[in-house]
């Protein structure tokens, strides 16, 4: 995407136009009986409700093209879109605005529908153990026909495609980075036995008794 | 923020505790001592105090979501060759002038240290263990810290060892009869370090960003003497699991 505030830019406005011409031909339609606009009226507000749909339609089909189907995609087209703030967006003030973007949980109400779908009464498919069966085995197959864990897969390697040797050094920083940490927790057992024996102090469960502690993630 | 009291057996009510901790291994800690008279210029005190950790039982209609802690009665233990106490061997745990602490779970903090909230209770007469067990509390375990204390403006550092009842008979454990009854928890014989800072009010801004600063201070005066870090919160973790 070349410009994503930008595409972003216009679809929320194409998104704006359409709400705002649904709005006012709901409203239109809400005049009491004897007040309702002539149907002239009411055809013109459904035609800017039919063109806006048009134009977000459009503006979402130009910024995100629909998926060609796998086995013709050639290059690393986005398949999907990911949202994440700049460097100089004003985190420590817009803070709850930025969770509330960026949050996956649903909302109560998409919770509450899931619950009800879920809720719903499943019709005996006799078929569908054999289906589920059939799928395992298939990406069992699939997955036996490709190595996991290298950087190219066979058909890129015959085709002649390096390995970006940036990716291979970060791949190295991170496996050297795991290695030191580990080092350092054997390098450290005076760490280890103060840890014991404040836990030991704070609730007096001996050191043998004590439950590890949960690991804090790797700080950057 | 208050001085430390060597004088009565009164400890530090209430207060919110920033502190950093470091470790000393038994055969470092003659040197280390020795260095450290000289940087904080002062002999350090000697002490011993007995803690007594208490489990509250607890109740069936609990919610769920309500977290329980352990509590420690704290007491210092007279030193046997002081003024009429005339080489004291016996020592009864009930007649000891026990403090009543919560230590909180040290809060999450941006500081580099350790904040955690210390809620105290010193006491008059009576049987402080009865009613700490009259309230539904149980003695969980019993240990003795030996310590050696230096002061440095607002900032206490401690060297302590845990002793722990060598058996099941030894009960409470006898500080009298150290080599008899006691052993140290660490198998290497090592000493804790801890130096801190107490701030009478959380809400002191000020007083917390003073204590932030000695506390630093001295980190780097001990640099290459004791490692001063902050330790996990959880390491510090009282409240009671499962």
């Amino acid at each position: 995407m070349e410009n994503p505030q930008r595409s972003l830019e216009t679809l929320r406005q194409r998104s704006q136009q359409l709400v705002h011409s649904l709005q006012s031909l709901i409203s239109a339609l809400q005049q009491p009986a004897e007040t309702l606009p002539p149907w002239s009226v009411l055809q013109n507000n459904f035609n800017v409700v039919s063109s806006s749909v048009a134009s977000l339609s459009t503006a979402l089909h130009t910024q995100l093209p629909p998926l060609p189907p796998p086995q013709e995609r050639k290059t690393d087209a986005p398949n999907a879109l990911v949202s994440y703030p700049l460097p100089h967006f004003p985190g420590k003030t817009q803070e709850s605005t930025l969770t509330q973007l960026l949050t996956k949980r649903h909302t109560s109400e998409i919770g509450d529908q899931i619950y009800e779908a879920m809720c719903e009464e499943h019709t005996d498919d006799p078929g569908l153990e054999e289906r589920w069966d059939n799928a395992k085995e298939w990406c069992q197959e699939e997955q036996d026909k490709r190595i996991w864990g290298a950087l190219v897969t066979e058909e890129e390697e015959e085709a002649g495609v390096e390995v970006d040797q940036k990716v291979v050094e970060l791949l190295k920083n991170e496996q050297e980075k795991e290695n030191f940490a580990v080092k350092k927790g054997e390098r450290d057992p005076e760490r280890e036995i103060l840890i014991g024996m404040l836990r030991f102090a704070a609730t007096g469960i001996r050191i043998e008794e004590q439950r590890p502690l949960p690991q804090a993630p790797m700080k950057k | 923020m208050n001085a430390p009291d060597t004088t009565t057996p009164f400890f530090t009510t209430s207060h919110q505790e920033l502190s950093l901790h470091g470790y000393v291994s038994s055969d470092r800690f003659p040197q280390v001592i020795k260095l450290l008279t000289n940087l904080f210029t002062m002999p350090p005190d000697t002490f011993t105090e007995h803690h007594l950790i208490h489990k509250p039982h607890r109740p069936k209609n609990l919610p769920p979501n309500v977290e329980t802690y352990y509590i420690k009665l704290l007491s210092r233990v007279e030193d046997p060759d002081a003024d009429g106490m005339d080489g004291a061997q016996v020592y009864d745990a009930r007649k000891q002038r026990w403090a009543i602490r919560l230590e909180d779970l040290p809060e999450v903090t941006r500081r580099p240290c350790v904040s955690r909230s210390i809620l105290s209770a010193n006491t008059g007469s009576g049987d402080v263990m009865g009613f700490v067990r009259a309230m539904g509390y149980t003695i969980h375990a019993s240990y003795f810290t030996e310590n050696r204390r230096l002061v440095h403006n607002n900032v206490v550092l401690t060297l302590s060892q845990i002793l722990v009842p060598k058996t099941p008979e030894a009960g409470l454990g006898n500080p009298y009869r150290k080599d008899e009854e006691l052993r140290p928890l660490d198998p290497k014989n090592g000493w804790i370090v801890q130096a801190s800072v107490k701030v009478a009010n959380n809400s002191d801004l000020d007083g917390l960003g003073q204590a932030v600063n000695e506390l630093t201070q001295v980190k780097d005066m001990v640099k290459g003497v004791v490692d001063l870090e902050v330790i996990e919160r959880l390491a510090l973790d009282t409240r009671v699991k499962g």
